[in-house]
């Protein structure tokens, strides 16, 4: 259908809440077709109408300085402006609609350098991998592919799922000396996580594997990033696979 | 649902002569889909409120005075044949829900009947009907809010604290007037979403009921060996049935609040119709029941000795305590809920009316910090809370009844001029079952009712409508709508 090696990235943004998107989060996403998703959050005391009558310009100006800033690193730029009540609901009818493979959870970033990728399964890898080769190929960042088991006696294991996830990212034009893996040994996964991500800069991460329809982030992605410093940028499950989701919602 | 002349070619009554409506519905009518309104510039409006939150509007909206304000009064006017007036009220509400659901999934824009009204028949009638949505919205608000402070008053009595009351006279005003102020604080500062909390008070409020309704039906029935006061049906005359419905329609006030957020109801075609429709259903039922039940365990005339607070009497002496103590606080609950929803919604005819310039157009203005209308939200607080500290209950209720029945007849009028004139751009998805003759009853209905209210409440009513013309008159004969051929 569309050019496997591109990936396209939702970046929601809080426009007119003066909510920025860090400079090397932009250079990073240099290579990728950009969904810029402008959203204004109004209370419910409000009809989305009114606001929109009244901040439609001023938003459609903040929107185009970011798609200047993003076109002019190189990247494609697709907007879209919304007035909502519910930025979750907003978030995930465009990620669909736009037929995006993952979804930036903004936080500052300084400087990236490093990114940790943390596998949990193996669903959903081949997108992972695609996203994150997306996003590094010909950039000058170190990925860490990061796993954790709570006991010892599964480590071989681990290693086995991150080699797989390597040597697919090689295929995909990652340099093997852009890579590292660490198998970590934790009782609690998660935690060990975010203090793996403490000396990284980016984490891209999988969606939760299948939530109810309304959840777009298992709880996991929205705790790393309030927990972490950086972006975080979570990687969609495949199209085929959130299809069979909607249809067993029907 | 759909029948007549759906596809019918336009034009077979001649080149519409006097066609008021005009091929383009809007200001900014936008592509209406299922989860969101795509506008031409590209900007999409998202929608948010799914059949159960319409519902919780409507029935929110409504709740609060047919049960909790209500029985007490009703009976008293009419015996146990209020049920009967509680169910023409009904009868009249679903009369008018159906064109308003047909007009809100052709419009699905926000302003409800102000809207169709506005676009269907042109805006001197838009005028009169958006101001006296606003302040008929104003004078709802404020009937709850004299509810509540009777139901804060019961609170107190019932744990003893009368002492306070009896020394200070104006004591009602002064809590009712204070919870107004905080409510509209509330609004205009509150950037927390209510939708959920609403859910919450509102299946809450259900419960409670259906666990009274439930449980004194059966007792009434003598099921548990109640005897209940036997009377005749209707001590007071077939007359009084009428001017007890004409009283009580307050408690259908809610369903066409549904309409003014019809903006933001996904998918609109199907939720409109159910909500409005659903939402009138859902408390008929619980009111004809609640009187039933009422005039049951106390008999008219002592019902009526009670005022406001009449159904705490009746929990009691069904449940005991518990059953006062549970039904004192459903009945705080359910006139808050009411109050808050009224006054939202009397800022958003504020606004629809500001969006056509038919008042000045910063009324509408949101504020950036809070994202709230403030301006709007203290045009319709500062009423509610001047009429909650002069206003009688009956008068307060009458007078929203008498505004907003003048807008129910005339929307039914609007379906039939735009169904008539058959304009290109009116497509809903939902077609009234029976027309022309369920929009014409309800016309006649809507208009008729307001006959029977006091001479009081009719001349206050009179007089807002008036003056809502000279005010168009005077403030905004030049403005042409967009949307309403200028000739018009």
């Amino acid at each position: 259908m569309r050019n496997t090696t591109e990936i396209r990235v939702l970046v929601p943004v809080a426009i007119l809440k003066g909510q920025v998107i860090p400079d090397q989060m932009v250079r990073l996403l240099s290579r990728s077709t950009v969904v810029l998703l402008g959203y204004h959050e109004i209370p419910e005391q409000t009809a989305p109408e009114q606001a929109r009558e009244q901040f439609e310009a001023k938003a459609r100006e903040e929107l185009q300085e970011l798609v200047d800033a993003f076109e002019s690193r190189g990247a494609t730029v697709e907007t879209r402006l919304v007035f909502t009540h519910d930025e979750s609901q907003t978030t995930e009818r465009i990620a669909t609609e736009a037929d995006c493979d993952a979804v930036l959870l903004s936080n500052p970033a300084p400087t990236i350098d490093r990114i940790i990728v943390p596998i949990k399964e193996k669903i959903n890898l081949e997108a992972i991998a695609q996203v994150v080769a997306g996003v590094s190929r010909e950039q000058d960042v170190e990925i860490t592919l990061f796993h954790a088991v709570d006991d010892e006696s599964d480590v071989p294991d681990g290693e086995l799922l991150l080699s797989e996830v390597s040597d697919e990212l090689t295929v995909l034009g990652i340099r093997s000396d852009q890579l590292s893996r660490v198998v970590a040994v934790a009782e609690k996964p998660l935690q060990a996580l975010i203090e793996a991500a403490y000396d990284h800069d980016v984490v891209i991460m999988g969606e939760e594997e299948p939530t109810i329809r309304g959840r777009l982030f298992g709880e996991t992605s929205d705790r790393v990033a309030e927990q972490t410093v950086g972006p975080v940028l979570v990687v969609r499950r495949p199209l085929a696979l959130a299809e069979d989701r909607d249809e067993t919602d029907e | 649902m759909t029948e007549q002349d759906g596809d019918s070619p336009p034009g077979r009554e001649g080149p519409s002569d006097e066609s008021l409506v005009s091929p383009d519905p809007a200001v900014d009518v936008g592509e209406a889909a299922d989860e969101v309104t795509v506008l031409e510039s590209g900007t999409e409006l998202e929608r948010t409120i799914d059949l159960r939150g319409g519902l919780a509007i409507g029935v929110g909206t409504m709740v609060g005075a047919g049960i909790f304000v209500f029985p007490g009064l009703a009976a008293g006017n009419a015996g146990p044949a209020a049920a009967l007036s509680f169910a023409i009220g009904a009868v009249i509400a679903l009369l008018v829900a159906l064109p308003t659901s047909e007009l809100a999934t052709a419009m699905p824009k926000s302003g409800g009947a102000y809207y169709f009204i506005s676009r269907g028949m042109g805006a001197p009638f838009g005028a009169v009907v958006g101001i006296g949505l606003w302040l008929g919205l104003v004078f709802a608000s404020a009937f709850y809010l004299v509810g509540f402070a009777q139901y804060a008053v019961a609170v107190l009595e019932e744990i003893g604290a009368s002492a306070i009351i009896v020394e200070s006279v104006p004591f009602l005003a002064v809590l009712g007037v204070g919870f107004g102020i905080i409510l509209t604080a509330l609004s205009m500062f509150g950037t927390e979403n209510t939708t959920k909390l609403q859910n919450a008070i509102v299946s809450l409020l259900l419960g409670i009921l259906l666990i009274f309704l439930v449980y004194g039906s059966l007792d009434a029935l003598g099921l548990f060996g109640r005897e209940t006061v036997p009377e005749q049906f209707a001590p007071y005359g077939v007359f009084s049935i009428f001017t007890t419905a004409a009283l009580v329609f307050t408690s259908y006030l809610g369903f066409a609040q549904v309409a003014t957020v019809a903006g933001e109801i996904t998918k609109p075609g199907r939720n409109l119709p159910l909500a409005m429709i659903g939402s009138v259903g859902i408390v008929g039922t619980l009111y004809v029941v609640t009187i039933l039940v009422s005039t049951g365990a106390f008999g008219s005339e002592r019902l009526a000795t009670f005022g406001e607070t009449a159904i705490v009497e009746v929990a009691r002496s069904y449940l005991g305590l518990p059953g006062a103590i549970a039904i004192l606080f459903a009945g705080l609950l359910a006139t808050v809920s009411s109050a808050n929803a009224s006054i939202l919604s009397s800022s958003r005819a504020l606004y629809a009316l500001s969006r056509d310039a038919l008042v000045p157009p910063h009324l509408g203005r949101v504020n950036l910090r809070y994202g709230t209308p403030h301006i709007a939200l203290t045009l319709v607080g500062g009423p509610t809370v001047v009429l909650v500290a002069v206003g009688r209950t009956e008068v307060l209720a009458e007078v929203a009844s008498f505004l907003h029945l003048i807008s129910y007849g005339l929307m039914c009028v609007a379906l039939v001029v735009i169904r008539r004139s058959d304009p290109e751009w009116y497509d809903p998805t939902f077609r009234v079952p029976g027309y022309p003759a369920v929009p014409v009853v309800g016309a006649i209905a809507s208009f008729g009712l307001v006959a029977f209210m006091q001479p009081l409440s009719q001349a206050v009513g009179a007089v807002v409508s008036v003056a809502a013309l000279v005010w168009y008159l005077a403030y905004a004969r030049d403005v042409s709508l967009k949307g309403v051929q200028a000739d018009a």
